[in-house]
This record gives C-alpha cells, sequence and structure tokens, in this order.
C-alpha cells in the first residue's frame, strides 16, 4: 500500500477568498499524520478537497495522488469507485453524517453493495466484521439500531466501519473527537492507531495539539492556508522552528513534560 | 405500546367523536325549518301539498312527535344493527344508498390521492432540486396562484379545457347511456374529476412541503457523507434526499385526505360523478336529513380513518417518530463506547 | 399537538414594535395605537392591496356604473357575448346584464368575507387570549376542541348548518365563522404567548401592572403581526368558502347575486359554448382570494417574497 501525496493544493470559495494557498503533503503507508492549525486556516477545506466534497462554485488547484491516481483529476464514475475503496472520511458530527431513517445495518449493506457484488449474506459478513473492526462488541445487535439511538461514541465508531468497510488505504479523518468526551475521545483514536498500526494511512484534522502529541506520528502546521511547518510529532512539538507553532502551544499551555 | 394497542386505542376515540358528532347532527337537524312528513308526501304524490290530516298521520307513522331523546336513540339502536332508517325522498333504505354511492367516492379520492402524490412529487422534486431560478419561481407563483382557486373552479376549468374546448375526455356520469360500464370507461370518466380533486387548491402546499423537505435535505451531512462512500447519484437522490424529505410531506398527506375528501363534494356535482358527495348535496337541498346524517358520519369516519392511516405511515417512514405512548425505544448501550 | 416551551425566545423586537417610543422626545402616545405595522419592502403585498382597494371601491359604486338592475331580465337580449353594444361583459340565458351582475355580486361576496372574516377573527382572538392568559385546565380543553373541530372535514358541517337555517346571507357568515375559528385561535394563542415570555413584559408584570394593563399594553400589540396575517387569510378562506356553498346551492339564495351563485349552472354553460359566463365570476374569485393571500404573507413576513 502506498500513502498519499499531495503538492500544492489551492483552494478557492465561490466568490473570491482563497483560502488553501499551496499546500504540500506527504502520508506513508500506516502513518498517523496530523493537520493542526488555528481556526479558518484551511484544515476542513484541505481535506474536503481531497475527498472533492467542496460546496459547488469552489476552485481546485493541483495534485492528490493516491496509488497513481490524482484524485483531483479523475472522472466521476473512476470518483466513485474510488470512494469508500481508496479513500474514506470521517467527520466532526457522526450521528449528522448518518441517514436518521436507515439502520446501521442498512448505511453499511448499501455501502459495500455500491463497490462488491457479492450475496447479501456476504455482505452482512464484512459489515459485522467492520464493526467489530471499529472497535463494537456486539455488532450484530448495533445492526439494527436506528442513528438516534447510538451515544457519541458509538456514532463515530460507525463511521470508522463505514469508511474502512472496503479497505481503503487511506482514512481522512475531520475534527473526528471534537464533540467527544475525553474518555471516549481516546478510545476512539486507540481504534485508529491500530487501524493505522495494520497499514492504513490516516490524515488526522485536529485544533487539539495534546491530540496531535499523543496518537500522530507526524505534524504539519497549517497557517493562513500553507504549512509552516511539517516533521515527526515529538520534534515540532518540542522544538518548534515556526513562530506560529509556538503561540499554539503557548496558548494550548503544554509544557514539553506534558507532551512527552 | 404497540400498533396494535394503539390502533385499539384510536378505534376507541373515534368511536367516542362518531357519537358526538352523531347527537349533534341529529339535535342540528331537528331543528331546520319544514316538515319530513310533508317531505315525503309531497315527494311521493309528485308536488302535489298534503293536507294536514295527512301529514299528522305521517307524522305518527314516522314517530316525529316523540321526544328528542327517544328519536335519537331509536335511530341509534337502529345504527347500530346497520339500519339508517330511510331516506325521506326516495324511501329507499339510507344503507342502500350509501352502497351505492360510497364506493364511487373511495374511488375517486383514491386515484386522485395516488395522483396528487405523484404529482407533487414530481413538482416538487424539480423545483427542490432545479438550479435554473425562473423554473423555481415560476412554480412557485404556479403554486401560489393555485391556492387561490377554489376546488370547483379548478374542476370548472379542467372540464371546460379536457371536455368543451378539445373534447379529449368525457364530461360526466361514469358512463354514457348505453355504453357498457368497463374498465376502461369508467377509467376515461375518472380522470377529469380526480385531476380537478388532486390538483386542487390544497396541491401547492404539497409541493411547497416537498420542495422545502428537498432543499433542507440537500445541504445536510448525511448527503455528503453518503457521496464520500461512494453511492451512486440515483440512490443518493432516492434513499438519502429524498427518504428524509417526504415525512413532512406524509404527515400532512393524512390531514390533507380529509379536506380531499370534503372537496370531492362539489366535483361530484361538476362531473355528475354518482358518488356520496353528489348524494349529500342532494340530500342537504331536499331535506333528507336520515341521509344527511348518515352522509356526515360516513365522512367524518373516514377522515379519522385516514388521519390514522397517515399517522401510522409516517412512524412507519421515520423512526425517530413515535406513536404517543411508545415507550419501548431507547439508546442502545452494548457495553463500550 | 401544541409542545409547551418556556424558554425566552431570542428574537429581537424587529420594527413592528417599538415599545421604547413613548420614551422618545416629542412623547407619542401609548397603547395599540402606537404599533406600526411592518412596512414591505417588496411591491406585492401594496400590489394586492391595491387591487383590493380598487375592487372595494368599485363594489361600493356599482349602481352609479351601471344603469341595469342585476335582477332584471329582458328577453329581447338574451346569450349575447362580450363586446355587445349596451352589454360590455354580454348577457345570460336570461338577458340579464354580466357585468352589473358582476359587480353586484362583488358587493355580496365582499361583504361577506369581510364580515364573516371579522367574526371569526374576533371570536378567534378572543377564544386565544383566553386560552393563552386563562387558568391551564382551560388552555387545555380550548386547545383540545380546536385540535379536534380541525381534523374534521369542515365542509360537511357547513352543509349542515346551512340546511338548518336555509340559504340566507346570515346563515353563510354563521356558518364560515362557526367552522373557522379554530386557526385564528391558535395563532393568536401562541402569539400571546410568545410575548408573554419577552423580557419587557416580566419586567412590566414585575413593576406590578395588572394583568389586564399587562395584556392591554404589552400582549396584544406584540401579537398583532400573526394575527393580522391569519385575519387577511380568512378573507379569503370565507370568500372561498361562502363561493362554494353559493355554487352548491346552499349559500346565498339566488334573488341576491354572488360570485359563488352566478355560477351555479356554470357546468352546463360551459358545454354549450358560453364560456364567458363562467368566467367572469371565476376569475374575480381567484384574483381577489390570491390577491388577500398575498396581503396575508406580506404581513407575516415582510422581507420575504409573498409567493
Amino acid at each position: 500500500m502506498s500513502g498519499l501525496t499531495v503538492r500544492g493544493l489551492t483552494v478557492d470559495l465561490p466568490g473570491g477568498p482563497r483560502i488553501v494557498n499551496g499546500v504540500d503533503l506527504d502520508l506513508a503507508a500506516g502513518e498517523v499524520l496530523a493537520l493542526v492549525g488555528p481556526s479558518g486556516a484551511g484544515k476542513s477545506l484541505t481535506v474536503r478537497a481531497i475527498a472533492r466534497l467542496l460546496p459547488p462554485g469552489a476552485r481546485v488547484g493541483g495534485t492528490a495522488r493516491l496509488n497513481d491516481v490524482d484524485l483531483l483529476a479523475v472522472d466521476q464514475a473512476g470518483l466513485r469507485r474510488l470512494r469508500g475503496t481508496a479513500l474514506g472520511c470521517m467527520f466532526q458530527n457522526p450521528t449528522a453524517g448518518l441517514n436518521p431513517t436507515m439502520t446501521v445495518g442498512g448505511h453499511l449493506l448499501e455501502t459495500l453493495r455500491a463497490h462488491h457484488r457479492l450475496p447479501r449474506v456476504e455482505l452482512r459478513e464484512r459489515g459485522l466484521t467492520a464493526l467489530a473492526g471499529a472497535g463494537l462488541e456486539r455488532p450484530a445487535e448495533l445492526w439494527q439500531a436506528y442513528p438516534f439511538q447510538l451515544s457519541g461514541g458509538q456514532a463515530q465508531r460507525v463511521a470508522l466501519a463505514l469508511a474502512t468497510a472496503c479497505h481503503p488505504a487511506v482514512l481522512l479523518a475531520d475534527e473526528i473527537t471534537t464533540e467527544l468526551d475525553a474518555v471516549t475521545q481516546a478510545q476512539v483514536l486507540d481504534t485508529l492507531r491500530a487501524h493505522a498500526a495494520a497499514g492504513r494511512s490516516v490524515l488526522l484534522v485536529t485544533h487539539d495539539l495534546a491530540v496531535a502529541a499523543r496518537w500522530a506520528d507526524t505534524v504539519a502546521v497549517l497557517e493562513a492556508g500553507r504549512v509552516t511547518e511539517h516533521g515527526p510529532a515529538a520534534a515540532v512539538l518540542h522544538d518548534p522552528q515556526a513562530a506560529l507553532t509556538r503561540t499554539l502551544l503557548r496558548a494550548a499551555q503544554l509544557s514539553s513534560a506534558a507532551l512527552s | 405500546m404497540t400498533t396494535a394497542q394503539f390502533v385499539a386505542r384510536r378505534a376507541v376515540t373515534a368511536a367516542l367523536v362518531l357519537l358526538a358528532i352523531s347527537v349533534l347532527c341529529f339535535t342540528l337537524l331537528d331543528l331546520a325549518p319544514g316538515d319530513p312528513a310533508r317531505a315525503v308526501l309531497e315527494a311521493r304524490s309528485g308536488g302535489l301539498p298534503a293536507s294536514v290530516a295527512e301529514v299528522a298521520d305521517q307524522r305518527a307513522l314516522m314517530g316525529l312527535d316523540d321526544p328528542l331523546a327517544q328519536r335519537y336513540l331509536r335511530w341509534a339502536g337502529g345504527a347500530a344493527t346497520g339500519d339508517l332508517g330511510a331516506s325521506s325522498i326516495t324511501g329507499r333504505p339510507v344503507t342502500a344508498e350509501l352502497a351505492d354511492t360510497v364506493p364511487w367516492t373511495v374511488l375517486l379520492t383514491v386515484v386522485a390521492t395516488v395522483f396528487s402524490v405523484l404529482g407533487a412529487v414530481a413538482v416538487g422534486l424539480v423545483a427542490g432540486l432545479t438550479k435554473r431560478r425562473w423554473l423555481r419561481r415560476g412554480i412557485e407563483l404556479a403554486m401560489f396562484v393555485l391556492g387561490g382557486m377554489p376546488g370547483f373552479v379548478t374542476a370548472l376549468l379542467l372540464l371546460y379545457l379536457g371536455a368543451a374546448r378539445w373534447q379529449l375526455l368525457p364530461s360526466g356520469g361514469v358512463g354514457r347511456p348505453g355504453e357498457d360500464v368497463t374498465v376502461a370507461v369508467v377509467a376515461a370518466h375518472l380522470v377529469l374529476p380526480a385531476a380537478a380533486l388532486a390538483f386542487g387548491h390544497h396541491f401547492g402546499s404539497y409541493v411547497r412541503l416537498i420542495q422545502t423537505g428537498i432543499t433542507g435535505v440537500r445541504a445536510a451531512p448525511h448527503v455528503d457523507n453518503a457521496r464520500a462512500r461512494g453511492l451512486g447519484a440515483w440512490t443518493i437522490l432516492r434513499r438519502h434526499v429524498l427518504g428524509p424529505a417526504l415525512v413532512p410531506f406524509a404527515t400532512r398527506l393524512g390531514v390533507g385526505t380529509g379536506a380531499l375528501l370534503a372537496g370531492a363534494y362539489a366535483i361530484e356535482v361538476i362531473f355528475s360523478w354518482p358518488g356520496m358527495g353528489r348524494l349529500a348535496i342532494a340530500a342537504a337541498k331536499a331535506q333528507d336529513y336520515p341521509v344527511l346524517t348518515a352522509v356526515v358520519l360516513v365522512t367524518a369516519a373516514f377522515v379519522i380513518a385516514a388521519n390514522l392511516l397517515g399517522e401510522l405511515a409516517v412512524s412507519r417512514l421515520d423512526p425517530r417518530v413515535r406513536l404517543p405512548g411508545d415507550t419501548r425505544r431507547g439508546p442502545v448501550v452494548v457495553g463500550d463506547h | 399537538m401544541t409542545t409547551e416551551r418556556t424558554h425566552t425566545t431570542p428574537t429581537p423586537d424587529g420594527p413592528a414594535l417599538d415599545p421604547g417610543a413613548d420614551a422618545r422626545p416629542g412623547g407619542r402616545p401609548r397603547g395599540l395605537l402606537v404599533v406600526r405595522l411592518p412596512r414591505p419592502r417588496r411591491p406585492t403585498g401594496t400590489i394586492a392591496l391595491a387591487v383590493l382597494v380598487g375592487m372595494g371601491a368599485i363594489a361600493v359604486a356599482a349602481p352609479l356604473l351601471t344603469p341595469f338592475d342585476p335582477l332584471a331580465t329582458d328577453t329581447s337580449a338574451t346569450a349575447l357575448p362580450p363586446g355587445s353594444p349596451d352589454h360590455l361583459l354580454g348577457t345570460d340565458l336570461l338577458g340579464r346584464d354580466l357585468l352589473t351582475r358582476l359587480l353586484y355580486g362583488a358587493r355580496t361576496s365582499l361583504l361577506v368575507g369581510l364580515v364573516a372574516a371579522a367574526i371569526t377573527v374576533l371570536a378567534g382572538t378572543v377564544i386565544g387570549a383566553l386560552a393563552a392568559v386563562g387558568p391551564r385546565r382551560l388552555d387545555e380543553a380550548i386547545t383540545r376542541v380546536a385540535d379536534t373541530l380541525l381534523s374534521l372535514p369542515l365542509l360537511v358541517v357547513v352543509l349542515a348548518l346551512s340546511t338548518v337555517a336555509g340559504p340566507s346571507l346570515g346563515s353563510v357568515i354563521v356558518a364560515i365563522a362557526v367552522t373557522s375559528w379554530m386557526p385564528v385561535a391558535l395563532v393568536a394563542r401562541t402569539a400571546l404567548r410568545t410575548q408573554r415570555e419577552r423580557r419587557y413584559v416580566r419586567a412590566a408584570r414585575s413593576l406590578g401592572l395588572s394583568p389586564a394593563q399587562v395584556l392591554g399594553r404589552h400582549l396584544l400589540p406584540g401579537a398583532i403581526p400573526p394575527v393580522a396575517s391569519i385575519a387577511a387569510f380568512e378573507v379569503g378562506h370565507a370568500i372561498l368558502t361562502e363561493s362554494t356553498l353559493s355554487f352548491l346551492g346552499l349559500g346565498i339564495p339566488p334573488n341576491r347575486p354572488s360570485w359563488g351563485n352566478l355560477l351555479t349552472e356554470a357546468q352546463s354553460h360551459l358545454l354549450t359554448g358560453q364560456w364567458y359566463t363562467v368566467a367572469f365570476p371565476a376569475v374575480a374569485i381567484v384574483i381577489t382570494i390570491v390577491a388577500v393571500n398575498a396581503l396575508a404573507a406580506t404581513l407575516a413576513r415582510p422581507e420575504s417574497s409573498a409567493w
């Protein structure tokens, strides 16, 4: 499995402003890269641009290569095939990302059916495996549940199961723990790390430097649409080169001791 | 509480409401001027006035001089066993009149509801999804004007265009005299009245509901999420946009069917459709109280049933909506978070 | 069906309500009259109002505008098409001038619409106010009754009422009022309850104003915009109901033309080619109701489009 290579990514919103202004990222197989920065820097837009889920009218430039395919240049049919099988996404509010009139099982079945032509029994097996792989006990019970019946942590794990059901090489995670309590947050991120250990690349967008410190291998700092620092987590957070990183660390009141 | 219990509870309430309506109706019609005995005699004699003695005899025969409560109980007792009295004009049993006319009204209402739903979904989809401002605003304006047209005006317009001007479809009844009443013939006669009923002045609010539902859902996070999982555009539209968007519409439909039924009266008159509505109007004009009471009750029963079906359908469509009294569902706590 | 919410609504009091008006220099009068109805930003509402006022003026001036008697038949001038000399809109099968009947019909229909709506709104507002400020049990009873009545097919009730009272102007008005008060009551109730939660109302009560003073000076003025909107809607609804009833022969009797009873034999006229006897009253009805609905929409939401 190879990873994700982003070069010169730019995003213009409808109406003018260029929010993302030339971003380069390298993500290797099995690596967890945390994308941090102040609000408004363009972190979420970067991730959405790679997944091609921007609002209509937005313009994207640059390349995002995954397995020798440029995600930003591929046609609609190809994009649909790649989504789910090469690239998986998770977003901030997991319950809102689920259809309130469908069960968990329904979501998994439709995702798997979109990419694999297999009998229903086999699809269900794969779905249950995905739920288990996302750290959910008793997946068969959860299969019948509706989104409004899930806790925040459960919903985020379901989202993880959906994102990984077709075994994508790369996982994009946009502020996935912002709405969770600290304990649940730690549990979900541990599961994510386990996926990375199995060879999946993870791009983790977060505004929480402690999260980056504890669960990421590398850190990229985004400031005003550009990456100002990019390196191993320990290095960036202990010995920041850019002024912004220092400001962020000070604002988060993290000492070196707390980071290790 | 299960669905069965819910329905049973509602059935009891419905029975009480119908009982109250029957009392009200009976009492109200009792206040009406005119003498039913005289009306019967004059109908029988073809318009010749009846003498005072004849009227008195007829009144005694019909039990009209008994106290109100006694007359009501007599009627209610009969109704409970299936005897709703006899039409004071034709003399036929009311149940026979109903049996002749109710199926036609049900047919008309059901077909009109189907037209209405299909039409509203089609127009609402276009209005909700189109990026062309002129199309969207055009539809909104048309719906607004439609909301200002009374049902009978729409019916007259359709009658004029369909039957008089362009001679496409028959103008009334369910078959020309001498013609066999086959399915095809009835269908041809059904088109105009059903269309008039379907696209009457509630249609605009249906379209608006669907349109708003779609524009609201189109930008929802779960739609983005569905795209991110690689689902096809058609699947997304069908299951993730249309599904949740139709919930407010479904809620309204249950109530709207009642209004549809009421609107059917004027339509039946215009198109000479042999249904309950036409019967009711004729009964009202002729002061045929037994028939009128029966029709009011039957209509009320249908409306209550339609409301109930609507509520059941919505609870099926949207699992978040619980029937009142349902304590079953709660968050699934499966050990871990 | 009505859920209880007692949080304070954060929406600011818009230009419709100016509680500080009497604090301004120059001293403005207090009370209900100080309310300014919102000025519509789009012309639709003004156009609708102009249309309605124009129509009303023409209706009032009917005898001045036409020499004919709406009921007088003229066997020498039957079934004339529009554009005939002396008869701008033509005549019907009995030789009655259609323009005259249309104008006099306007008088009846608009009168019934306004009076029925006025009674409906008055009754509905009183009932809604009782529900909003009265004891809890009364509120529940009223809401329950209103909801139940709303779920019944009203034409049926109106039918029964017209049968009992016999077709006449008065019976039509009463029938409409009895079957249309519910939405007004519910809107008035909601509006008054929302007003009650506003900060300045709580302030007034804590200052010791009596419930009557609070109602008159603070609750009612703020509730006026939504009630005005549904009042306008009710005028349209009244005209619609009257025209349907009269068309069916159960409303205004034929000795008094109304747009509805001008259409009583409409279907047979359409099939014999006299479409114009149907078109003019029908168009008049639709234009009136659409204009009233546009006005109602503008009163409810002055900044967005009426349609």
